[in-house]
């Protein structure tokens, strides 16, 4: 089943167009992370699956229904963490969470959903006086209430320490290990990398790659950085290596070659011609680009300077 | 019926604020000092003298926090994002609208009540106690005059996009409706309409002119107060038209009796009809910010 579909999604603004022809299709139990620059138009779709906002053209469908007809059993199904949201400054955290557990008619209590964002502590205090990442974990906790099928969190890294960043990702974890399908948005790279399954990367509106994260990174043009540590290096080994096909530089150091490679057919023939030479292999080791160099490759359609491994 | 959770939000939300509390200080003093008036506001009322003080203060001040309030419902939390919390529970656009007006006017009636109560008692201590049936029925139609004044708001609130624009549209609404209507009226529509230089203490029997008095939320509620004390028929305050049915004073006060006779009176002009005045006030807006915020881009 899936949770969310869109065709050709678009929404225009009188001089610009926000998302342009979006064709999104995520599957039910899915971590999927929507990845791009601020402004890319990551909110706008959001705020479409949720009907915020009305397309311009096409369509979303979510957990089965039209934002357009449906939201009241969108919303009861959904838990949301919105982008750029302000608590009300004079209700304390459980009178938040008392709103939205009375409005979604749900069994939770304020005590257990603020505990597990870790706001227990300050369950009675304004929420006016606590801090950015605090605000944070609070809109959180609203979200979960009712156990939702779907939950959408739209940059949810915004304003958290480690500890918070790391509160947001167990959540993550085990409300998809609930059951729960999980759609968020992020220009925080590496938090990406460590909870979704698939993500897919929108710039300007379009969606310009979508899918795993291992097979983005063989999309690219990223280099990647091959470490051997060998008992004797082979004479003339740095210049056969060098004019093999994508292998951008070799460097040597005691007896460990650093070949960087470029492009996602480049490695194999390198660590051939390493096994070939009468040299043995102590060990070996691969730095892949990391997601953040493959959000640039994409958004940029260059790959970022090798940087040391 | 999804608005009673945002409606309970509201509520607690407001009830803690600094402004709620400033009023009924307002009210309560205004109130206080208006208790009483000339010998013949005392003669004509007797031991409902007390309800007479409650009028104006609720009229003005009341409205104005009314209107202070609800004008800044929806569009506030547009500006601040809290609207996508508000929009992404269970709830249909106007649930939302629902919500915000009953919740706002349910706060609004701890310093309306608190006042009643307070300057009610008060009063009672000088003039003895006045008619329960007319005091909870003056407290009800308060009640649905915050009520409307509420709606007003939350209607712009609903309808215009930045807090600039909403502003604009309450203070016009509280200046044009609420304080200046009488001369608003006489000058900017009767007059240069139908060229009938209008003299205030002494106006035209013109059924148009008076019906154009009770058509504003203010002009209804005189109406209708004045109708629970049994003053006189007419838009205006009630000392105006007491002073007016004196023998020898003359005020500025439009009185159905005294430029009609009895037998005459225009079926427009009579009380009940300030209800539908009521209820056209709350309607009308509601439908025209409903209709603008339904399919409204909220983010």
């Amino acid at each position: 089943m899936t949770v969310i579909t869109t065709t050709d999604l678009t929404k225009r603004y009188k001089s610009e167009t926000a998302v342009n022809g979006l064709d999104l299709e995520i599957q039910d139990g899915e971590v999927y992370g929507f990845l791009g620059p601020n402004g890319a138009g990551k909110s706008t779709t959001i705020s479409m699956l949720m009907d915020y906002v009305r397309p311009t053209e096409g369509a979303a469908r979510v957990l089965g229904c039209d934002p357009r007809d449906d939201v009241v059993n969108i919303h009861q199904r959904v838990g949301i963490l919105p982008d750029r949201f302000s608590v009300y400054q004079r209700l304390t955290g459980r009178r938040h969470l008392n709103y939205v557990i009375d409005s979604k008619n749900a069994s939770d209590t304020p005590e257990e959903l603020l505990a597990r964002v870790g706001l227990g502590d300050v369950i009675d205090r304004q929420a006016g006086t606590y801090s950015n990442g605090m605000q944070q974990r609070l809109g959180l906790a609203m979200a979960l209430v009712g156990s939702p099928d779907l939950l959408i969190l739209d940059e949810p890294f915004t304003g958290l320490d480690p500890h918070g960043a790391r509160t947001i990702r167990n959540i993550v974890y085990e409300e998809n290990d609930r059951g729960a399908a999980v759609f968020f948005s992020s220009h925080v790279l590496g938090q990406v990398e460590l909870v979704c399954d698939r993500i897919g990367i929108l710039d300007d509106g379009d969606l310009i790659a979508e899918g795993r994260i291992d097979d983005l990174r063989e999309q690219v043009d990223v280099e990647s950085s091959l470490r051997f540590t060998l008992d004797q290096i082979p004479p003339g080994l740095d210049e056969t290596l060098r004019v093999q096909d994508g292998v951008v530089k070799v460097t040597e150091d005691g007896n460990q070659v650093v070949v960087v490679t470029r492009g996602p057919n480049a490695r194999w023939p390198v660590i051939q011609t390493i096994e070939n030479t009468s040299a043995s292999v102590a060990s070996f080791t691969i730095h892949e680009p990391s997601i953040e160099d493959v959000f640039i490759a994409h958004t940029t359609g260059r790959a970022e300077p090798e940087r040391s491994v | 019926m999804s608005w009673p959770p945002l409606a309970r939000k509201e509520f607690y939300d407001h009830i803690q604020s600094k402004g709620i509390w400033l009023l009924s200080g307002f009210l309560i003093l205004a109130s206080y000092i208006s208790i009483g008036g000339p010998p013949y506001v005392v003669a004509a009322l007797e031991n409902n003298t007390t309800l007479a003080a409650f009028q104006a203060p609720v009229s003005i001040f009341a409205t104005f926090g009314a209107v202070l309030l609800s004008h800044r419902s929806i569009v506030s939390e547009r500006e601040s994002g809290s609207i996508k919390f508000v929009s992404g529970m269970p709830v249909r656009r106007h649930d939302i609208l629902l919500g915000k007006a009953i919740g706002q006017t349910a706060v609004l009636c701890a310093p309306l009540l608190l006042t009643f109560l307070i300057v009610g008692g008060l009063g009672t201590l000088q003039y003895g106690l006045f008619s329960l049936s007319k005091f909870a029925l003056f407290v009800a139609v308060s009640v649905v005059y915050l009520l409307l004044n509420v709606c007003v708001g939350v209607s712009i609130s609903a309808a215009v996009t930045t807090s600039v624009q909403a502003a604009t549209a309450a203070f016009s609404y509280y200046l044009v409706f609420i304080l200046g209507w009488v001369d608003f009226i006489i000058y900017q529509i009767y007059t240069p309409l139908t060229g009938i230089q209008v003299n205030p203490l002494n106006p035209p029997a013109s059924e148009s002119l008076f019906l154009l008095h009770r058509l504003s939320p203010a002009g209804a509620y005189n109406v209708l107060t004045n109708w629970i004390l049994s003053t006189g028929n007419s838009a205006s305050w009630i000392v105006g038209v007491l002073a007016d049915l004196q023998p020898n004073t003359r005020s500025n006060a439009l009185v159905v009796e005294l430029a009609f006779s009895r037998s005459d009176t225009p079926f427009v002009l009579h009380e009940e009809l300030a209800l539908l005045v009521f209820a056209g006030w709350i309607l009308v807006p509601f439908s025209v910010g409903y209709y603008r915020f339904r399919r409204a881009d909220l983010a």
